[in-house]
């Protein structure tokens, strides 16, 4: 089917576009799990996302029984550490075995009498390296919460210098460090991915198995059309949904003040949508059949929601994930959105991040368009 | 294919209980039967053996996802990038801002001008701190009247932000204690030490934190989506006809569906494990048959999960997206992978105690780390005897024997 090169036409794109979005509208489930991911979906992943040292589980093995150590034992307290569990010795090693305890503190025998005479004892802490999350933070707190606390019981016996320069340490962008505030957007971010590989790549997958595209490449309309109706209409839909899960469920439900312009964060997913449509009908075009897309689809969605920076720190990853990661679209999303919404940041600053999702979106269009008419007429 | 359409073709109601003598050889229909359910793992193995490309991105895909997650996942933060604002500029100031320098977590940018530039610099990101040192500073602290040390942290990423706060703490204590050793000829007296023993991965290492982990979440990510479309498919493309019009049972028809999931998971699962123990070098500590058996329930569980969206919904990309919203969120976020389940709140902690991803979270961390037998993992070994049967039987009653 060789066709002349012509420039699309807008009118084929608005109307094929139209025909995408009656497709959906017809198609009941999906709508209602488009609704679930963006409401439900989003206040679940961000509601359960602990502050970072939240409830986290403690015993402690008082062994002094002293004024000094309940004092102690009162200085863990919700909501950084769940009431401490009071147990003994040999039931240490089995709690932590259990994973019930992620931290136990040991007070030795005479541990306020060494104190007072000046022996400096040593509580020793356990700690559940496993849980790295909680290993590293938690473990810092309890230091400082426990010398603090010595401090001021020595300091009612004996007087002693305070320190000479104190550190003003302030968190800006989120006083609180609230997990929500991040945990609800960077859902927004996963989930306008997702849907819009699903959209696009799977509605292309079953429109070949169904043979209905067919239909469509034997009608004067060139795959170039095609592509552009499934990238307009598909994120249109996934824009239309993200704009009311930030304004309804983040901004509405969580209370997460939104720092920086709305319109500029959408305009950015707009373009970000350009890229992951155009994702979706790359991997269409490189999948044989459903199966294989699903399985394609997990293999692409998971590296982009774990390494984009959306869970763990970027500058924390190797130098070679990082970089591999700069190639996908969420990496740059991510840091745009977090710079505009959280830092109130404008056009300016985030203006990189924009010029590079375009790129790729491009590159990825154009990879798809050449890939197309090859690919999508000849069945399995 | 062993059965054919044309057996049971009889009007409706549908044949679910044909006539008995019907089949001398084989079992009476209503009965499971072994043979029947077999046959349909035979043809399912061919569809997998037949589209080779659909194995090879399960194993292959699960062994890559395994290097960049194990890598990549760091819950060690390094390399933060931070400036000072030093508006004293005296010797002192200077020392502070050194011994930042010094940090093997910290990368020095070029000092910040005046409070514009830091709000700009903050505010793209490009600095997780910025130290500020007010005028006067080194005069103050040489007559011994207090002064302070102002610090921005980004908070943008709450994780980050706290780490960050832990070591600027640590490394201000270090500070004024080398003061005191250089000032006054004496290093300060703490009341009292703590000493922290890090268990069961005593360096802190992120590797063998993750490993473990990341193989339960390997493990229900990819086999639901195998299975996710087995039953939904056919739906699609009409062969599902050949449940509807013959003898075969739906307990029959999806069990025989699982079996080659069940046995392709278990495969995958030892690999993943050897690759553990051989490039990450992360220590199996406990026994093997231990992780292996619950493998084995957590693998049926989640083969099932994907049987459970196939069998309610009607189209396959219905499937895939309900696969991926059963999976993916509650995997990632709510079975302990990054925070323990017991830290959770809301919807995801009630998610997180129910699903099996948590529990053989912590059979693999316990067997892989913390070398615990059988017997004190039962806590977790329930939970999963538990799921497997019921998201089995949920899949069963789900599946209609015919279209309403």
């Amino acid at each position: 089917m060789p066709a002349p090169f012509k420039l699309p036409s807008p009118a084929h794109i608005y109307r094929l576009g139209v025909k995408e979005l009656w497709s959906l509208v017809r198609d009941p489930v999906m709508l209602v799990l488009i609704v679930y991911t963006f409401t439900l979906g989003i206040y679940a992943a961000a509601t359960a996302m602990p502050d970072s040292l939240h409830n986290a589980a403690i015993a402690i093995v008082d062994e002094d029984a002293s004024p000094l150590s309940a004092r102690i034992v009162g200085s863990f307290y919700p909501p950084n550490f769940k009431t401490p569990e009071m147990i003994s010795l040999a039931q240490a090693d089995a709690g932590m075995d259990n994973g019930d305890y992620t931290f136990v503190l040991d007070i030795p025998p005479g541990f306020q009498r060494d104190v007072l005479a000046g022996r400096v004892p040593a509580a020793q802490l356990n700690v559940d390296a496993t849980r790295m999350s909680q290993a590293f933070t938690g473990s810092g707190y309890i230091q400082q919460m426990v010398a603090s606390e010595v401090s001021e019981f020595v300091q009612r016996t004996r007087s002693q210098a305070p320190a000479p320069v104190d550190l003003a340490l302030r968190m800006r962008f989120n006083p609180n460090l609230e997990q929500a505030w991040f945990g609800s957007l960077m859902e927004i971010i996963n989930n306008v991915t997702m849907l819009s590989i699903i959209l696009t790549g799977a509605a292309l997958i079953r429109e070949r198995e169904h043979g209905t595209i067919e239909h469509l490449l034997v009608m004067p309309v060139t795959p170039a059309e095609i592509m552009l109706a499934k990238v307009w209409a598909m994120g249109l839909v996934v824009l239309l949904a993200a704009l009311v899960a930030l304004l309804g469920v983040v901004r509405g439900a969580l209370q997460v003040p939104i720092q920086g312009s709305v319109a500029l964060f959408m305009g950015v997913a707009a373009v970000h949508l350009f890229a992951t449509t155009s994702m979706g009908i790359f991997m269409a075009t490189l999948a044989r059949s459903m199966p294989q897309f699903g399985m394609l689809m997990m293999l692409v969605l998971v590296p982009l929601q774990m390494l984009s920076g959306g869970s763990t720190p970027r500058e924390s990853m190797p130098h070679f994930v990082q970089n591999v990661m700069l190639a996908a679209p969420n990496t740059h999303f991510v840091m745009a959105a977090q710079a505009i919404l959280y830092r109130g940041a404008g056009i300016d600053v985030v203006w990189p991040q924009l010029v590079a999702i375009a790129a790729i979106g491009a590159l990825l269009f154009a990879a798809s368009l050449a890939r197309f008419r090859r690919t999508i007429s000849q069945m399995d | 294919m062993p059965l054919s359409g044309q057996r049971g073709a009889a009007p409706a109601p549908p044949p679910a209980r044909p006539p008995a003598g019907h089949t001398p050889a084989a079992p009476r229909p209503g009965r499971f039967s072994l043979g029947r359910a077999w046959s349909y793992t035979l043809r399912e193995s061919l569809e997998l053996r037949r589209d080779p490309v659909r194995a090879t991105l399960a194993l292959l895909g699960t062994v890559i996802l395994m290097f960049i997650i194990g890598y990549g996942m760091s819950m060690d933060v390094e390399d933060l990038t931070y400036a000072v604002l030093d508006r004293d500029q005296s010797g002192l100031s200077q020392n502070y801002a050194l011994n930042l320098s010094g940090s093997r977590y910290f990368i020095e940018k070029p000092p910040i001008a005046d409070y514009a530039d830091l709000d700009r610099r903050m505010r793209s990101g490009e600095l997780a701190l910025a130290i500020e040192i007010a005028p006067g500073f080194g005069r103050s602290l040489q007559r011994g009247s207090p002064v302070e040390i102002a610090a921005w942290v980004d908070g943008a990423m709450p994780q980050r932000a706290e780490t960050v706060r832990g070591y600027v703490l640590a490394m201000h204590q270090s500070w004024l204690a080398d003061m005191s050793v250089h000032r006054l000829g004496r290093a300060p007296v703490a009341a009292s030490t703590l000493e922290t023993r890090f268990r069961y991965n005593p360096d802190v290492r992120s590797l063998p934190a993750m490993v473990p982990a990341v193989i339960p979440l390997l493990l229900m990510l990819i086999p639901s989506m195998l299975t996710a479309l087995s039953v939904v498919r056919e739906k699609e493309l009409g062969s599902i006809i050949n449940l509807y019009v013959t003898p075969v049972t739906r307990s029959e028809f999806l069990l025989g569906k699982q079996l080659p999931y069940v046995a392709l998971a278990m495969f995958n699962f030892f690999l993943l494990a050897a690759l553990a123990v051989t490039v990450f070098g992360v220590p199996l500590k406990g026994s093997a048959p231990t992780l292996a058996l619950a493998a084995l329930l957590y693998v049926i569980c989640s083969t099932g999960l994907g049987l459970v969206a196939s069998t309610f919904t009607r189209s396959q990309i219905g499937a895939l997206f309900v696969t991926l919203i059963a999976t993916l969120l509650p995997c990632v976020q709510f079975s302990g992978l990054v925070n323990p389940v017991s830290s959770l709140e809301g919807m995801g902690a009630f998610v997180g105690r129910l699903y099996p991803a948590s529990h053989f979270l912590t059979i693999s961390r316990g067997v892989f780390s913390k070398a615990l037998s059988i017997s004190s993992l039962q806590a977790s070994f329930w939970p999963l005897l538990a799921a497997a049967p019921l998201i089995v039987g949920l899949a069963i009653a789900l599946l209609k024997k015919q279209e309403a």
